[in-house]
């Protein structure tokens, strides 16, 4: 235990004692566990790498909109004004005893972040946060707490590089996003090749409220991003769009919990791969629509493109509809190779084959990259996509 | 390279073709044609004789394989050269049915085009101010040029597609297939004329269609009748008027095929 965590006030420092707890009695999770039944993390040793001091030598704010409250979560605590809001949500969503990986991030974190956008304030520029191991080879345990209040409005951008030596990221995000509030999220992930990723996001949406997330996985060994969205306000509304570029052994892992709770909510679930060398993918969707949640409308989309014989994908979207009234709710999967009647048309234009693939996954990511808010951002996708493709192994 | 004015632009010697996942399945059966550089033939000929088969199969598709013969282009033997190595050497094949790639506007698969057949990039004022060129000879809109290929495109905005391609490429020998077919008058007129503006005098054509009618707006200098893969009968322009107003029947009486024969 680090000096500032000794200072926690009393809630948190229970907290993260049964967090630790926890990380005594808990395995990691087994391929026995459904979400991870294609992500083998058995032999995941978290504290074989150096762990940072504080998290604030890998993660930094890149740019701020004026006058938006973003804080470390221990001096948040501390504030009077802002303690109670910390211990009413922290934790509230990702309970301490719930998984090994989570009771990692709980009991290691040692800074966090604690984002606050004001009551009907409309942030036009967007929070840029930056994760950068790309100096050293460390594990770190990013803590990132929204709430997001009443008919606000917020983009943020987190980004994320590493070096090629092994990295290993374990992050967890809490989100309250409150009445009518519109909250977007990008996470741009551009590790370096021996890097390994486990994120799990949860919100809880208020009435009216948005929540946008946007994936973009270029990068890393293995990556695996759990998004869990409680719809519980009536009108509530979730987009989750994700994209993976895969090459050589690379593994993705997207897992998407959509639960309607409440009349009229909607959810929109999009990820889309395109799978070079031995890379493979993994989708596990559930979006569930209560009997609550008259009115609602769901869908939950997984497209997978093989580039290469030895490439691979696994999905698997489940839709539990215990109502009769939803206003229209449906799932798609596919996994297949590249369509070769679009290979053949490029190739009679004169491209050649590596160059007719570009173009084609170009085309086949283009609803989700150009989604994109951040004009910038989609034109860098583009193209380390691009260069990406330029070098991969399409045997 | 270039090409000597007598030789000729395409060499078709008896050319045998199946396909490629069904190998008993054979379609071409000896074809020979012969098209100079300026000259347009037009191929026609009853559904299922194998036009598209031809077509493709100069194109470099690996739908088909060729079993016999060979296909040279330019003094050179392209039987097995890739598709995307015959484009870049001129060959240019306008679709019978071309295929939607989502999420790639026109604009930008001429401009990849352009820059694969050229080896080099052009400049976007350059690209632009060609573009425009070609889309005002055509009668079309910018806008056109901005929509995903053929993604959502009425069978004759597919056409128009596929024409302004040709515009923008300029190739020296373009194979159209079925460009008419689907096509009202108006929308036929508009095609017709836009490949007849666009041509280079020494763009050789290879024009298949069912119909007579485009014939009226281009010319062909040979007319080519394809039946159960094989070329049965070639004369000029008259032979296409007669097709058109008699049908097949009488003149594969004439020739002695069987109804049997006529069928791949």
């Amino acid at each position: 235990m680090t000096a500032t965590q000794s200072t926690s006030p009393a809630w948190l420092t229970e907290y993260r004692a049964l967090a630790q707890q926890t990380l005594d009695e808990k395995a990691l999770p087994t391929s026995t566990d459904r979400p991870w039944k294609y992500t083998d993390v058995s032999a995941l040793d978290i504290y074989s790498l150096k762990q940072l001091e504080t998290e604030d030598q890998a993660i930094r704010i890149v740019s701020c909109p004026e006058d938006l409250v973003v804080r470390g979560l221990i001096d948040s605590a501390h504030d009077p004004e802002l303690e109670q809001k910390i211990q009413a949500n922290l934790g509230h969503l990702i309970p301490a005893d719930e998984d090994y990986l989570l009771a990692a991030n709980s009991a290691e974190w040692t800074n966090g972040f604690f984002i606050n956008p004001k009551q009907g304030v409309q942030y036009t520029e967007p929070l840029s946060i930056e994760i950068d191991l790309s100096k050293r080879s460390a594990t770190i345990f990013p803590r990132i707490l929204i709430v997001a209040e009443a008919n606000s409005e917020l983009d943020i951008i987190i980004s994320s590089t590493s070096i090629e030596e092994e990295a290993l990221v374990i992050a967890a995000l809490e989100l309250q996003v409150n009445n009518s509030a519109r909250l977007a999220i990008t996470f741009a992930n551009n590790w370096g090749f021996n890097t390994k990723e486990f994120t799990t996001l949860r919100a809880e949406l208020a009435d009216n409220a948005s929540l946008n997330i946007s994936t973009i996985c270029i990068g890393g060994a293995i990556v695996k991003h759990r998004y869990d969205i409680h719809l519980n306000g009536k009108g509530a509304d979730s987009r989750v769009k994700g994209v993976a570029v895969g090459d050589k052994t690379q593994h993705f892992d997207f897992m998407t919990v959509q639960e309607h709770n409440a009349p009229n909510s909607s959810s929109d679930v999009e990820i889309k791969t395109a799978l070079a060398g031995e890379s493979r993918a993994v989708y596990y969707g559930i979006t569930r629509v209560s009997e609550e949640a008259k009115g609602s409308q769901a869908n939950q989309e997984n497209r997978n493109m093989l580039l290469a014989p030895k490439a691979k994908a696994d999905s698997d979207p489940v839709l539990e509809i215990l109502t009769n009234d939803v206003s229209r709710c449906g799932h798609g999967a596919t996994v297949g190779p590249v369509d070769a009647e679009g290979m053949f048309y490029l190739m009679s234009r004169g491209l050649n084959k590596r160059a007719a693939l570009r173009i084609l996954v170009g085309g086949f990511l283009s609803p989700i990259v150009d989604y994109l808010k951040d004009a910038k951002l989609a034109d860098t996708v583009r193209a380390t996509v691009n260069d990406k493709l330029q070098n991969a192994s399409l045997d | 390279m270039t090409t000597n004015e007598n030789s000729s632009l395409l060499e078709i010697t008896d050319l045998a073709t199946s396909v490629t996942e069904r190998p008993d399945v054979k379609i071409l059966k000896g074809i020979n044609l012969s098209i100079k550089p300026g000259e347009v033939h037009a191929l026609m000929g009853p559904n299922g004789s194998g036009k598209s088969t031809l077509a493709l199969t100069i194109a470099g598709s690996p739908t088909y394989t060729v079993d016999r013969g060979n296909v040279s282009y330019k003094d050179e033997d392209i039987t097995h050269m890739a598709a995307d190595q015959r484009a870049r050497n001129g060959i240019f094949l306008s679709f019978q049915y071309p295929t939607a790639i989502p999420g790639v506007t026109l604009v930008n698969l001429i401009r990849e085009a352009i820059k694969a057949r050229t080896g080099e990039d052009v400049s976007a004022r350059e690209f632009i101010a060609q573009l425009r060129e070609t889309l005002g000879r055509l009668k079309m809109s910018e806008d056109f040029a901005r929509r995903y290929v053929n993604d959502g495109f009425s069978g004759g905005e597919k056409k128009r597609a596929e024409i302004l391609q040709l515009g923008m490429l300029r190739p020296e020998l373009a194979i159209l297939d079925e460009t008419d077919s689907g096509l009202d008058i108006d929308a036929l007129r508009t095609v017709a004329e836009g490949v007849t503006t666009l041509r280079d005098p020494n763009m050789g054509i290879l024009l298949i269609t069912h119909y007579e009618r485009i014939l009226n707006y281009i010319e062909p200098d040979f007319v080519h009748i394809l039946v159960g893969g094989n070329i049965v009968a070639s004369g000029d322009f008259d032979l296409a008027k007669r097709i058109e107003g008699e049908g097949y029947d009488p003149l594969l009486r004439e020739l002695n095929i069987s109804e049997e024969e006529a069928l791949i």
